[in-house]
């Protein structure tokens, strides 16, 4: 046994040997495999083998798309048959919300080209003449998908990994995990210690057990998932005898089950309600390659909708019940990407689709081992979206949550009930009282909307214009015209100090730091490539360091990048001050009126510009007033130690009880930024697109010295952008509104895509932010936007077609 | 006639069998278990029997765990009526079986006693040769094919070097073998339609049968990994190593 390799993964399934095969095939063949007992023992070989190109996310749906082309070339390259039947796939819909949330997928597909066709009901039964059609309106259809043969398709990639001169060790388990003074990892085994530079866990059911050695929490354990295979079902066999060919994957969505053929009979596996989470502390010995029991009660209201739908499963014979776990994730995406506070340990874990995914992420995940940045914006995937909260119980119930809703519409407004609440701020009684309809974030509770007296506090999700809309159009228009106030507590806080501070902080941004003590700037970080990682709003505070603002969904992911890069002779320090620190926005023409009354401090313009933050009390608190929002109107993001937010509450309340002062929800205060042409990071500004492309032009100082991505930004700078940000108007469009992964098309040519959406309320149009070919980005360019499979004429307007000039911000 | 098929629940023939870290057995806990698939061949008999018209009743007993319950369903959802489970959780052999067995006949007084020729977790291949000498009833063993007349039941037995036809007077305990026919599976109705079927539970005190284990257990252990084998260059190699190291050649 070698006891020395570049990399050493950890799990021997489909997705640790995507993972080897994809780093052998960039040319590191100096890499190993570790499994405990055999190649695919833990859930890859009871998976169903099901390969869906269906996902509502960009991200996960380019990885989908990558492994199902992949498959179908590893025959060829390895000479190792892997099963794939492509069959085509049939996603049923019962419901408008359901052919809505194709629709909207639709879009996503063909922003990253998967085929696929909106079918009818007689367009089914001409697929499927073995179907049920009543209460069907219509269908999804993926002529390219279908499933595939588990063990084969994990053989198929370990003999290419090792004929890439990668080496796989069965039969060898990890027992401990230790840094050796090198800055290596020392991976010790049953058969011996190997050291490695890079670590990759890919461990899936196993993945507390590992967690346990490397002294982190990775959020994912298994799921009992269910499906039963049937005998023979004589009129599936004669019409496979009479020449009919493999009916496609069908899954009824609206009942929660997939159904496919295998060997003339079905496999129907059902996403049960109540199916329970299991290993929370770890697999227990003895469970090796195992199942447990079948539970039928769980089944039964399935297995009564397939009958329904597929009449000859009625006396189909059950020959199996296949129950075994599964690895899950609080929303039920994967972990692929680096580890948080751990250097070079890297994570593929929490794969519920492992089949399907294991090819795109093995590939992404080497791209990002290998060459340092994988080339999807891969946020979604981030094992770092997730903090401390994600373990233990909070792990068993989203977990669960999750397994049950795999097939129930996802809502772009959805919000999913369990563990919650798990962080609220210390106001959050007192929005509770006055209507606040909550949503989560990274573990916080955060108001979406506010309903007013008469209206049920009872949120209404589509994919259309909702009930909220008016209420949410109420509360944004009272910040163009009043005042609001916005709780932002959840938002990620960072201190930054010490004597390298400065030097610390400035390579790492792409452009200078604040000059001024109290300065405000808004920086960002970038990929190799030129797109953004990470986006702060930095202040340089009047003792020399630095606070850094910066989404609150990004806590782990921007704490642990400051970390990594930190200096380790204590000359920097960085301090998270998420927990420790709230945040009022009060915002609105009206706003220097309400603050002016609780303070001494001059807030004219003259003495308290904009971009500036001054410490002000507000009664006996102390704060932070930031003159700065995301809102783009007049305001103050108000800063201050956690135990006063409800002081500076209730006074706000008091001094703009004249005024009427309102509350502002999420989204609101999203429909408010996206009217100003503000950039989402994460959503608008991801690693796909660089910040010239981004339009933040401005934002970058190429003469300021070195900085991650300037020597991209100056190659594309010379060539010319291939991209550019536009705000589009929608025209004609009554119902709905963009959301974000809408198709921009030129006649048949797709000339880009939107980032994101919504109505502006204040100036009463339908926008859209995103990105389209260069030469599109002209305000008064007209094309067209695909909204739920209708297209729509569309116009580029100005960047910020509120205040263009910031006039009123200034104000 | 009424038919009663004794069944047992086994680890599933499917699974890798693991013997338990302290060698005092089998590792039982979350394994997939199921019917022995003996005993399933007698179930799917007795079901044909009555599809033919030729049995009235099937009565499915099982001894065993709480669990057992499962196996006996899985027997009423092929077709069974009704179920006795015999609780315990005291490890059962071949003899307390057949004890319990007999207790059970005699109450419910059938024509034929139909079950597996052995259980493929122990192999052990005794309880339906102790049930019929504790009955004195006839007995056919490893039987393949099943023909009722009017007094006798005519099997065909599998024996060593061929077949062997027997006559047996009723009433008579048969043990059947893997070629007398291949059990249907349960259909989902009929899977729930079994869960109403009822199962009667006795113990081993109210039949009156001590079930005490007689033989120690002293350690379990795998068999021997298998060897990594070589590979020859030529046929005399080959014959020189069967000659010389397998001594499987003269």
């Amino acid at each position: 046994m070698d006891t020395h390799a570049r990399v050493v993964i950890i799990g021997g399934g489909v997705v640790g040997v995507g993972t080897l095969y994809h780093l052998a095939k960039k040319g590191w063949s100096d890499v190993i495999l570790c499994e405990r007992t055999e190649l695919t023992a833990g859930s890859t070989w009871h998976a169903a083998g099901l390969l869906p190109l269906f996902n509502m996310s960009y991200a996960v749906g380019q990885l989908h798309k990558y492994s199902v082309d992949l498959y179908k070339s590893l025959e060829a390259e390895t000479g190792q048959d892997v099963g794939f039947h492509v069959t085509g796939n049939l996603r049923l819909a019962r419901t408008r919300d359901r052919m809505d949330e194709y629709k909207k997928y639709c879009g996503t597909a063909n922003t990253i080209g998967v085929p696929f066709e909106l079918i009818t009901p007689s367009e089914i039964k001409e697929l499927w003449p073995l179907i049920n059609l009543d209460g069907l309106i219509g269908a999804l259809y993926h002529p390219d998908d279908g499933h595939i043969a588990p063990v084969d398709v994990t053989n198929a990639m370990a003999k290419g990994a090792r004929d890439r001169g990668a080496k796989i060790y069965q039969q060898t388990q990890v027992t401990g995990l230790t840094r050796t003074r090198d800055g290596e990892w020392k991976v010790s085994t049953s058969r011996g210690d190997i050291t490695c530079e890079h670590l990759v866990c890919a461990t899936g059911n196993y993945s507390q057990d590992i967690s346990r050695l490397l002294g982190i929490n990775i959020p994912s354990i298994p799921v009992q998932h269910q499906y039963i295979v049937t005998d023979v079902v004589p009129e599936l066999k004669e019409y496979r005898d009479s020449g009919g060919k493999e009916l496609a994957v069908l899954r009824e969505s609206d009942a929660s089950y997939y159904l496919r053929e295998e060997r003339m009979g079905y496999i129907l596996g059902p996403y049960e309600v109540g199916a329970p989470a299991v290993f929370a502390d770890g697999v227990p010995s003895g469970f090796e390659k195992d199942l447990f029991p079948g539970d039928l009660d769980r089944l039964l209201p399935h297995v009564e909708a397939a009958i329904h739908r597929v009449p000859s499963f009625e006396t189909a014979g059950i020959k199996d019940i296949v129950n075994g776990p599964i690895a899950y994730t609080p929303d039920g995406s994967p972990l692929i990407g680096p580890a948080w506070d751990l250097p070079n340990v890297w994570l593929n874990e929490g794969h519920s689709f492992g089949v399907t995914a294991s090819g795109g992420a093995g590939w992404q995940l080497a791209e990002w081992i290998v060459e340092g940045e994988p080339t999807i914006d891969l946020l979604a995937v981030d094992p770092r979206r997730y903090g401390d909260y994600a373990r233990g119980p909070f792990l068993v119930k989203k977990n669960e949550e999750a397994y049950e809703n795999v097939f129930t519409v996802h809502y772009p407004d959805e919000e999913r009930p369990a563990c919650r609440p798990a962080k609220t701020s210390p106001i959050h009684d007192r929005l509770d009282g006055m209507g606040a309809v909550w949503g989560q974030r990274y573990g916080w509770e955060r108001p979406n909307w506010f309903a007013p007296d008469g209206v049920e506090a009872v949120d209404d999700w589509s994919f259309r214009r909702s009930k909220y809309f008016e209420h949410v159009g109420r509360e944004h228009n009272n910040i163009r015209n009043n005042v609001g106030i916005i709780d932002i507590t959840s938002f990620s806080k960072f201190r930054v100090s010490g004597s390298g501070a400065e030097t610390f902080l400035d390579p790492l941004v792409a452009r200078r730091l604040p000059k001024a003590p109290g300065r405000i700037q808004l920086c960002h970080v970038l990929t190799k490539n030129g797109g953004v990682r990470s986006e702060f709003t930095v202040t340089r505070n009047t003792d020399g360091s630095f606070y850094l603002v910066s989404s609150g969904a990004a806590e782990r992911f921007d704490l642990s990048f400051l970390n990594k890069h930190r200096p380790d002779d204590n000359s920097v320090q960085v301090e998270n001050l998420t927990t420790s620190h709230a945040t009022l926005v009060v915002a609105g023409p009206n706003s220097r009126k309400v603050l002016q009354k609780l303070t001494d401090t001059d807030l004219s313009s003259e003495a308290f510009p904009w971009l500036m933050t001054q410490d002000i009390y507000v009664g006996v608190a102390p704060l932070r007033a930031m003159r700065v929002n995301f809102v783009g109107e007049l305001g103050w993001e108000l800063h201050h130690p956690i135990e006063y937010q409800r002081h500076i509450f209730e006074q706000l309340m008091d001094a703009g009880q004249e005024f009427n002062i309102g509350q502002c929800g999420m989204r609101a205060m999203d429909s408010l930024r996206i009217e100003k042409s503000y950039r989402m990071w994460g959503q608008d500004l991801t690693r796909e697109y660089t910040i010239l492309e981004a339009g933040l032009g401005i934002f970058v100082h190429m003469d300021k010295g070195d900085f991650t991505g300037r020597d991209a930004l100056r190659a594309q700078k010379e060539s010319g952008v291939p991209q550019e940000f536009v705000t589009v108007a929608v025209e004609g469009i009554t119902d709905a509104d963009p959301l974000g992964n809408e198709p921009l098309w030129d006649g048949e040519k797709m000339i880009g895509r939107a980032t994101a959406g919504s109505y502006g309320h204040f100036i009463e149009k339908s926008l859209a932010l995103g990105y389209v070919q260069t030469g599109y980005g002209k305000p008064g360019t007209k094309f067209e936007i695909e909204i739920l499979g209708d297209r729509y004429n569309c116009a580029v307007v100005e960047n910020s077609p509120h205040d263009p000039e910031n006039i009123r911000l200034r104000s | 006639m009424k038919v009663v098929v004794p069944v047992k629940r086994v680890i599933d023939a499917n699974i890798k069998v693991r013997v338990k870290a302290d060698h005092s057995g089998v590792e039982l806990n979350n394994v997939k278990m199921a019917m022995n698939p003996f005993c399933e061949i007698a179930v799917e008999e007795s079901i044909r029997m009555k599809e033919s018209g030729a049995a009235e009743e099937i009565v499915v007993v099982a001894a065993g765990p709480q669990q057992s319950q499962e196996t006996i369903r899985t027997a009423l959802a092929m077709g069974a009526d009704r179920g006795i489970l015999i609780q315990t959780d005291v490890p059962l052999e071949p003899l307390a079986v057949s004890k319990l067995l007999k207790s059970v006949i005699e109450r419910e007084d059938p024509g034929l006693v139909m079950m597996g020729k052995q259980a493929v977790d122990n192999d052990n291949n005794q309880t339906g040769q102790m049930l019929s000498a504790m009955l004195n009833w006839s007995l056919g063993t490893f039987v393949s094919k099943i023909e009722i007349k009017d007094d006798t039941f005519e099997v065909v037995r599998e024996v060593d070097g061929g077949l062997e036809t027997v006559s047996l007077s009723k009433p008579s305990v048969i043990t059947v073998d893997l070629r007398l026919n291949e059990p249907r599976y349960a259909s989902l109705p009929n899977i729930m339609k079994a869960r109403r079927k009822p199962i009667e539970t006795l113990t081993p005190d109210e039949l009156g049968v001590d079930v005490t284990p007689r033989v120690e257990v002293v350690e379990v252990n795998e068999p021997p990994n298998r060897q990594a084998g070589i590979k020859v260059s030529s046929a005399a190699e080959l014959i020189e190593k069967l000659r010389d190291e397998a001594k499987v050649l003269a």
